[in-house]
């Protein structure tokens, strides 16, 4: 039987900030705490920071600047060092390669760069019923990457898992360098797979690829 | 009315008892200009939890003080502004222009790095003046 206080505890959405730029991170922290139903267990500047008090704690929301450095990476780490945390990332830029690489990265909701502190208690509310607040613009374009991703099978089962990344990263128009940078690998690498992915695709530009993995089945019908 | 700078004819002991009856008296008034959201949303909410202070207006943005578009009943003790860091030396001072007794905070958007602008008399020593020497400073003065 928990005391009337362990019970609201118990309630409360516990949440982590992590924010490299001081006044984010407090100011966040202070903003959120004042929420009832918000426990705010920390506020940390890096991802080292975070990831010992994300064992130690088990938080229910992560909310993330994402103008930190190697954000991505870090919602990665959180999803595999905590699965049933939601990251809210924050600062996002509203365009469709910035929000493609954060769903796909992990995260459970966003807010935008000119979004409010009222709009970061929005997503974490929303997260926590599963579901995702967002424009309609960036709806079409989560639904339009699930057709693509539905459809890709049949070309993209002869490639490899690394291919099938970064054939995903030309399909939303990444340059070799951005891809490198996204994957944290070498630009290098990166050549050797789109030649890899070419080859097994028989196609020669990667625009081909990427409208082969689209469209798989035109692709066969024309065969 | 304005919160009293110096202390004039009045002593040491006298001006800090004054000082402290006014500010008792007396919350700072802030207003806030041209911040993001999110950074407004923090600014505003740490100046509510101290008693002593009240954003007394907030502006989209702070070219309308620039342009002189701000009239607040009480006046202004500090103007908080968000702004690049390039551009923050002019904005400041084209608040101030406008608002010579208040200060003016900017709060870089980005980064968080923030800078303090305020007025202050500047002297400059001219020794011994002629006559001749006096008008041709009040001349000097005038251009500038």
């Amino acid at each position: 039987m928990y005391a009337p206080s362990e019970r609201d505890a118990l309630a409360r959405t516990r949440v982590l900030v992590i924010a490299d730029v001081r006044l984010y991170r407090d100011g966040l922290a202070d903003g959120l705490a004042s929420h009832d139903r918000l426990a705010v267990l920390g506020a940390v500047r890096s991802g080292d920071e975070a990831m010992a008090l994300l064992a130690a704690t088990q938080p229910d929301v992560v909310v993330l600047d994402m103008a930190a450095r190697d954000s991505l990476a870090l919602v990665r780490a959180v999803r595999d060092t905590v699965p049933n945390a939601k990251t809210i990332a924050f600062a996002v830029e509203e365009v469709e390669h910035e929000i493609l690489a954060c769903v796909e990265a992990g995260v459970a909701g966003y807010v935008p760069c000119d979004g409010s502190l009222a709009d970061v208690v929005a997503a974490i509310d929303s997260a926590m019923r599963d579901e995702l607040v967002c424009s309609p613009r960036v709806a079409a374009t989560l639904l339009r990457r699930a057709t693509a991703v539905a459809a890709a099978p049949a070309a993209s089962g002869l490639l490899t898992v690394r291919e099938r990344e970064i054939a995903g990263c030309i399909d939303r128009g990444f340059s070799n360098k951005e891809i490198a940078r996204y994957l944290h690998i070498e630009v290098a690498t990166v050549k050797n797979h789109v030649h890899s992915i070419l080859d097994k695709l028989q196609v020669t530009t990667r625009a081909q690829a990427a409208a082969q993995l689209r469209a798989p089945t035109a692709a066969r019908w024309r065969r | 009315m304005d919160r009293p700078i110096h202390g004039g004819a009045r002593g040491p002991r006298e001006h800090c008892g004054t000082f402290l009856r006014d500010h008792a008296m007396r919350r700072l008034r802030i207003v806030l200009a041209g911040l993001p959201p999110m950074l407004r949303d923090i600014v505003h909410h740490t100046i509510g939890r101290e008693p002593d202070m009240q954003v007394v207006a907030e502006l989209a943005d702070a070219a309308v003080i620039s342009l002189g578009g701000l009239d607040v009943a009480g006046g202004v003790d500090v103007v908080v502004v968000g702004a690049a860091p390039v551009h923050d030396a002019e904005l400041a001072a084209s608040i101030l222009y406008q608002h010579a007794r208040s200060r003016v905070l900017t709060i870089e958007a980005r980064g968080g790095q923030a800078a303090l602008y305020e007025l202050r008399p500047y002297r400059i020593a001219l020794g011994e003046v002629s006559p001749q020497a006096v008008v041709d400073v009040l001349r000097a003065a005038a251009v500038r």
